[in-house]
């Protein structure tokens, strides 16, 4: 059931025992099951029975329930139920529930199987949906996907331009989410800016349709970006969404939840567990990859509070490796190896002359000869300070955040409230989570054993003799001589790579960054390699763009 | 289970159905009853046997099914004319054609025809030409 709120959208149809389904075309494929947990497709939802002669279903009808984990707001719902092969219900009834527990029942027709039923919903917490019938007998309920708004589909003429750009660091120092900008149509009759039907956070799909010489064709999906702004160009014919990816909704959340102990954990366990909590706080489910060899990577270091985004990218550099979303929304943490793709590829890839549209630019980097990384080393005060002193005003009953003014140990912490009562409290190394009630301005003193940390320095001295291009890093996470070496060779290796290609190139949509591929010039074919880190896609009826790549 | 006549000349304009799967199975568990008047016990993985179009086989039911025709097939470890090889490697996100289908339906169809010619040689011979003449031609 969940895969018909995944947001995934149906890339192929599936092959089921259904009367006239499966087509012997080659166009119909074995289908995942929900063990395989693939995360570029999704069948949907699909009902037990199926239905009769007439396309009715018998009694008992299936029935969808979906349960919000919030009260949401939306003009309508839309259902994707087959597009692939033209199915859908055309009989279903829905009955909604709000946050007063308010029903209502509407009796709705779809007529296609993309079909949008435009009805107001406010703070609507459970959704009932029993399907009464098909559009065609003998079929089950294919259902890919219930969207909670309006889906609108800009093709062709309707999108004027589309830019996405994707940025890619080997070193972690930064994660930058893609971006995309697509300037859209404003003359359609169910789309006005005015209407309320845009919101943050919204996902915005772009796809490249490329359609080969034989005639066949193939749909490349680009990413999954959320909507962060949104305005009327000055003709007022168009219109131009701006969106970024995943990473950038975990910049703008908070990581609290960290508990230091004195013991090690793992780098893997501390990445899910921040994932973990930003999935509760955002209300959004992460499907994620972390690299298990970040299963024998320990570290017993002091996370101050910091955004997910941050957390992760020390997570993923103290593992030496990157910090990414793919173009399925899949979010990774991968170790990465100097002069070796990301991901495996089983080809050799080449950009040549013909894929650019002038000759490379290729500027040559400094080198990096001495890198320096501090090693954390942190223990728990013997007694209690006071690590938080400040006031609140207080209506009612209020929840919220305190951050310390210095880390201390969760167990040895506590607050106390005067001015107000305390109902509740949950203590982090960085911070705590207070429950109080009251009608006047409270203050809270929390005390506790502050966390002290000192750092010593590793070196990693390729100069020789003295430095004279130097790279100084920091990561708290990294708490061990031995992982620090590891570390800064890992870092020092990539940092050799001295070489900075750009062209502006026709651009492949199948080339992501982190492939290692030749970059063909004037004077060398099928020589030179370089790891693509950026790429910045630039269609508006052709497609064209910049590739960047760090190459040896 | 009784032997059904196969259908091997799928294209791409068919439909393939839940009767044409039930087919499949019901000619793997007649060919493994034929199987044991030539004294092998063929023991298959669970037939299945659908009563509407609401069976959804993963790919692990492919692999079954022609893993099935596979062990049927070990038993003279002999490949009849028309044979191709099972596949048995199937998983998620593979396309299903009528080449499929074909190789199915005609492996079943050339292993009855094999086990049937056996049968009325072991009448006329006391033992199989068809294993043996393959020697003898030889």
């Amino acid at each position: 059931m969940s895969q018909a709120t995944d947001g995934l959208t149906q890339m192929r149809k599936y092959m089921g025992e259904e009367n006239n389904w499966t087509l012997l075309d080659g166009s119909f494929y074995t289908p995942p099951k929900p063990s395989d947990n693939i995360v570029t497709d999704s069948i949907g939802w699909w009902s037990a029975s199926i239905s009769g002669v007439s396309g009715s279903f018998a009694v008992t009808y299936p029935t969808l329930t979906l349960t919000q984990s919030a009260p949401f707001t939306s003009l309508g719902l839309t259902f994707i139920f087959s597009p692939l092969t033209g199915d859908y219900c055309n009989s279903i009834q829905i009955v909604t529930t709000d946050n007063l527990t308010h029903q209502n029942t509407y009796n709705v027709s779809p007529t296609t199987a993309n079909y949008f039923w435009s009805q107001q919903l406010t703070n609507i917490v459970t959704v009932v949906i029993t399907f009464y019938s098909t559009n065609t007998p003998y079929r089950r309920v294919h259902l890919t996907e219930v969207i909670f708004g309006e889906q609108f589909l800009w093709t062709g003429q309707n999108l004027f331009s589309l830019d996405i750009l994707e940025e890619f660091d080997p070193l972690c120092n930064s994660a930058p989410p893609k971006e995309a900008h697509a300037s859209i149509a404003n003359n359609l009759n169910n789309f006005n800016m005015y209407l309320g039907n845009l919101q943050n956070k919204q996902p915005l799909k772009p796809y490249f349709n490329l359609i080969y010489t034989n005639g066949t064709s193939e749909t490349v999906p680009m990413g999954t970006f959320y909507l962060y702004n949104w305005r009327n160009d000055p003709n007022y014919l168009s219109s131009t969404l701006y969106a970024r990816d995943l990473l950038d909704i975990m910049d703008g959340t908070t990581f609290y939840a960290y508990t230091y102990s004195g013991s090690p954990s793992t780098l893997y366990n501390l990445a899910i567990a921040i994932i973990q909590d930003f999935e509760t706080q955002a209300s959004l489910k992460v499907n994620y990859q972390i690299d298990i060899a970040l299963q024998s990577i320990s570290t017993t270091g002091v996370l101050s509070a910091m955004s997910h985004h941050d957390a992760l990218m020390y997570v993923a550099q103290a593992g030496m490796g990157v910090l990414y979303v793919d173009r399925y929304n899949t979010l990774h943490i991968r170790q990465t190896v100097s002069q070796q793709p990301l991901n495996p590829m089983p080809y050799t890839e080449e950009l040549t002359l013909s894929m650019q549209e002038t000759y490379p630019t290729v500027a040559i980097q400094d080198a990096y000869n001495y890198f320096t990384l501090n090693i954390y080393t942190s223990t728990i005060a013997g007694s209690s300070s006071t690590i938080y002193s400040g006031t609140v005003p207080i209506v009612s009953q209020i929840s919220l955040w305190v951050a310390y003014t210095i880390s201390a140990s969760a167990s040895t912490c506590a607050a106390t409230v005067t001015g107000g009562t305390l109902v509740a409290a949950t203590y982090y190394t960085d911070a705590a989570y207070l429950t109080m009630s009251g009608s006047d301005t409270a203050t809270i003193t929390i005390t506790g054993e502050a966390i002290e940390s000192t750092t010593v320095q590793a070196v990693l001295n390729k100069a020789g003799n003295q430095p004279n291009n130097e790279v100084d890093l920091d990561n708290p996470l990294i708490t061990t001589a031995a992982i620090a070496t590891s570390v800064l060779n890992w870092y020092a290796a990539e940092c050799a790579n001295l070489y900075l290609y750009q062209v502006e190139s026709w651009l492949d949509p199948s080339l992501e960054c982190g492939d290692v591929i030749y970059w063909d010039s004037q004077y060398y074919t099928n020589t030179k390699q370089a790891k693509i880190i950026r790429q910045e896609f630039s269609f508006s009826g052709t497609l064209s763009g910049t590739i960047n790549g760090k190459g040896w | 289970m009784a032997w059904a006549n196969p259908v091997t000349n799928w294209t791409a304009h068919n439909y393939f159905n839940y009767a044409d799967w039930n087919r499949i199975e019901g000619n793997s568990a007649a060919l493994a009853t034929l199987m044991q008047t030539c004294g092998y016990n063929v023991a298959l993985t669970t037939i299945t046997n659908r009563i509407d179009g609401s069976t959804l086989d993963f790919y692990d039911s492919l692999n079954r099914i022609e893993g099935n025709i596979l062990s049927l097939y070990a038993c003279y470890n002999v490949a009849p004319l028309g044979w191709i090889a099972p596949k048995t490697t199937w998983t998620y996100d593979q396309p299903f054609s009528y080449i499929d289908t074909n190789r199915m339906e005609g492996d079943e169809l050339a292993l009855y025809n094999m086990v049937n010619g056996i049968i009325q040689e072991y009448v006329a011979c006391g033992q199989s030409l068809t294993i043996c003449g393959l020697g003898w031609q030889n």
